[in-house]
């Protein structure tokens, strides 16, 4: 039996279908001061698969049944659409109400159009909507979502089951907005984030030092020491900003658990290297091909806080400028504390081995756990 | 020699201009945005009166077991059985419809084994036939390779390896699924399979003479393979210019299901071939909701002078102005025969056609560009699909106008 309903599937590829998926038209019109009007058009197919509307199951919808549905309808939605606003150091969570419904028609049919009013309570430079509508019932539908500030268009952007938010901006100052909120997500972002910390200071470690005779020597001026810690600084940064920039742009993609495994594989083999220092001379490059692998995590952070819609460049441009801001400060604490220290034997023979032994047994479980979490 | 450079010089600058295109998702939202929200295009209005019916809602036939399945899945969200039977129902009725929704809701049903990192094979060959289904080959033969490591015997897998492979005129591939299904699918399916592969590579003859007797012979054939055998036996039937032979296979398919969709347009291109625009407008128009159905009553309306033609003209362009503003993927073959037939615009159509020939080499895609070179008065600029046509062997009475036209043209 299910050999032959399989068989009925057969032809579909060679068949072209009609052209349409399912989509929601939601445009919000941004007032200064915070308030929000809008309209969000939805099909009334769609609505009655995902509340259900034909009460009567004739197989038609009409005016008076959708009326009648209109407060679950409402309710349904709107527990589906979350919109956040931001000034240049606030976030909000905007209020949304239906407080009228009309009827369109769109080339596949009717939509109930839902008029919306909010408040944000500030004046947003940007705003970040997340959309939930349908993904449950319908994973190809999407919602063709544009915001206008004041009287300008904006630039439609589509919100998908794979790609549930985004941010959108106010053009002109909407664009340093835009860059500051992303340079501070990069601040943070290498802040809070173990790995990339973790990899740059075991690379510094022995910066303050230099091997001789199989052992750790202190260097002898702060010019060498700062050399050497720019040379790695600098090849790190060249190499994970392209590889950060070609990974947003979707140019490279490689599966997360993949990049993931190789962070923590970078982080152990860099520990590794302070250890038997003789087998990795040159420690610059290490971190410039090292830097490659680090970008497209840094990459992945960016792509799940969603790229602003216009400006791709500006985006990219503040987080990767927050990220080097946020490298500089751990390597400025981290380095001229190193080189107080530098001549003490605690440092040299305990500090530099034991915590390179320690980061090891970290990055082993870390790429462990991430290896096993993709099997 | 000069003039062969600068024919490949533009060839090459459209089609990375084409690429373009199709990469710039949000410059195609500018472009096509323009009536975005715009209230202009139609205002929101409320209706007078309570009664008045806003919206048919479609119930496809298939989808009566649906509500069953879907309360046993409310129950035990687990259930895969059920889960997979449910995202049968709304494949065959996106296939039978025409409305790629349906897909979404399989997709959706199934989407709990789908996340987990190891999906089932049999969830994976659905999720590659809905793949299909939306046009992302790549991706659907990523998922049926996955599936077919794991689980060698499932019959459905191979057949729609064979179908994606045979759209994309990846012939040797395509036989070799054929064979791996051979066992274990019914047998009509698997010389249908068998048939339609090598009636494009170089066993036109053979292939059609095997299997229409077998067609004649067998006698308990489901239903649905039987229509699928009839459409490719009329489809081989006209490859040979045999028009008689096709039209029978046509009647008989139709015989077994009125409602198949694909039959119909075949029905509906056979008859504008004949120049008989009339009676595919009578197959047709009761069908506008669907694209397909549109376009071809667009270029029917046109040359039986319709009246109508001028609104299913412009509804069809209203659909692919809506379905390019949000779909990742376009149906270009349609598109880029309705450019070429109603908006007689054959540079367009050409780049269209090009466009489009990079994911689908079905004779139908041979065809479209063949016909948009010649029509721009460079035949030359389709000469990679004679090579095609040259290297395998490929049979099609439709094809062989242009390519005499076209040798004699670019020699």
């Amino acid at each position: 039996m299910i050999k032959l309903i399989t068989v009925l599937l057969l032809i579909l590829p060679t068949l072209a279908l009609g052209h349409k998926p399912s989509d929601s038209y939601l445009t919000l019109n941004v007032e200064d001061g915070g308030t929000l009007s809008g309209q969000w058009d939805i099909a009334l197919r769609d609505l009655e698969r995902a509340v259900g509307v034909d009460q009567n199951r004739d197989a038609r919808v009409t005016w008076g049944e959708l009326k009648a549905r209109r407060a679950e309808l409402e309710d349904h939605i709107l527990s589906r659409l979350t919109v956040t606003a931001r000034d240049s150091d606030r976030e909000r969570a905007c209020t949304l109400d239906s407080d009228g419904l009309k009827v369109d028609h769109h080339v596949d049919g009717a939509y109930a159009v839902f008029l919306l009013t909010g408040d944000c309570g500030l004046s947003p430079l940007s705003l970040t909507l997340n959309y939930r509508l349908l993904f449950d019932r319908d994973a190809s539908h999407q919602g063709l979502v544009e915001v206008r500030y004041g009287d300008q268009p904006g630039q439609p952007v589509a919100l998908s089951n794979q790609h549930r938010e985004q941010t959108l901006s106010r053009d002109g100052d909407g664009g340093l907005v835009a860059l500051a909120t992303f340079f501070r997500q990069g601040v943070h972002h290498i802040l809070i984030g173990y790995d990339h910390i973790l990899f740059l200071l075991t690379l510094l470690f022995p910066a303050v030092l230099v091997w001789r005779q199989g052992a750790w020597q202190p260097k002898e001026s702060m010019r060498e020491a700062l050399l050497t810690t720019l040379g790695i600084v600098t090849a790190f940064t060249v190499t994970h900003s392209l590889t950060l920039a070609l990974a947003s742009l979707g140019l490279v993609n490689l599966p997360s658990w993949l990049v993931e495994s190789a962070i923590a594989i970078t982080v152990g083999l860099g520990a590794l290297s302070n250890l038997a220092p003789q087998y990795f001379p040159r420690r610059w490059v290490m971190a410039l091909v090292f830097g490659l692998i680090h970008g497209l995590g840094f990459a992945a952070v960016l792509s799940d806080l969603g790229l602003a819609g216009g400006s791709l460049v500006l985006t990219l441009l503040g987080f990767n400028l927050g990220v080097e801001a946020g490298q500089a400060l751990i390597v400025l604490i981290f380095v001229p504390a190193a080189f107080l220290v530098r001549r003490t034997a605690a440092y040299r023979r305990w500090f530099v081995p034991i915590g390179s032994v320690a980061i090891i047994a970290i990055a082993s479980v870390w790429a462990v756990e991430r290896l096993s979490g993709a099997l | 020699m000069p003039m062969t450079t600068s024919c490949r010089a533009t060839t090459k600058g459209r089609g990375i201009l084409q690429q373009l295109r199709r990469l710039a998702l949000p410059g195609l939202f500018l472009f096509v945005g323009g009536a975005f929200g715009n209230p202009a295009v139609a205002a929101p209005y409320t209706p007078e009166s309570d009664d008045q019916v806003l919206q048919r809602l479609p119930t496809p036939s298939v989808l009566d077991g649906a509500d069953a399945l879907q309360e046993k899945l409310a129950d035990d969200p687990r259930d895969r059985d059920s889960a997979e039977q449910l995202a049968r129902l709304y494949i065959q009725a996106a296939r039978r419809e025409g409305d790629p929704r349906y897909l979404g809701y399989a997709s959706a049903t199934l989407s709990p084994w789908l996340q987990a990192s190891d999906a089932p094979p049999s969830v994976l060959v659905l999720a590659a036939t809905i793949a299909q289904g939306e046009h992302r080959f790549t991706q659907a033969r990523h998922q049926l390779r996955e599936a077919l490591a794991q689980n060698p015997r499932l019959g459905q897998g191979w057949l729609t390896l064979a179908v994606i492979t045979q759209v994309q005129g990846q012939y040797e591939e395509s036989l070799q699924a054929c064979r791996r299904a051979a066992t274990l699918v019914p047998t009509a399916a698997a010389l249908t399979c068998q048939a339609s592969v090598l009636a494009l590579n170089g066993g036109l003859e053979p292939a059609y003479a095997r299997l229409s007797r077998y067609a004649d012979g067998a006698g308990d054939v489901a239903d649905n393979v039987a229509v699928w055998m009839q459409t490719r036996l009329a489809e081989m039937a006209w490859q040979k210019g045999d028009l008689d032979a096709a039209r029978a296979h046509i009647e008989r398919g139709r015989e077994l299901d009125r409602e198949d969709r694909y039959l119909r347009h075949l029905y509906a291109d056979f008859l504008l071939a004949e120049s008989r625009p009339d009676a595919a407008i009578d197959v047709l128009e009761d069908y506008v909701d669907q694209d397909g159905a549109l376009l071809r009553l667009a270029i029917a309306g046109i040359a039986a002078g319709d009246r109508r033609a001028d609104r299913w003209a412009q509804q069809f362009r209203d659909r692919m102005a809506a379905a390019q503003r949000s779909a990742e993927y376009a149906h270009l073959r349609e598109l880029a025969r309705f450019t070429l037939v109603v908006e007689d615009n054959p540079t367009e159509a050409l780049a269209l056609a090009r466009a489009n020939w990079r994911t689908q080499k079905e004779p139908a895609d041979m065809h479209i560009y063949l016909a948009a070179a010649r029509a721009a008065g460079e035949p030359g600029a389709a000469d990679e699909v004679r090579t095609f046509i040259a290297e395998h062997g490929v049979q099609d009475s439709r094809l062989a106008p242009f390519l005499n036209n076209g040798t004699e043209a670019g020699s």
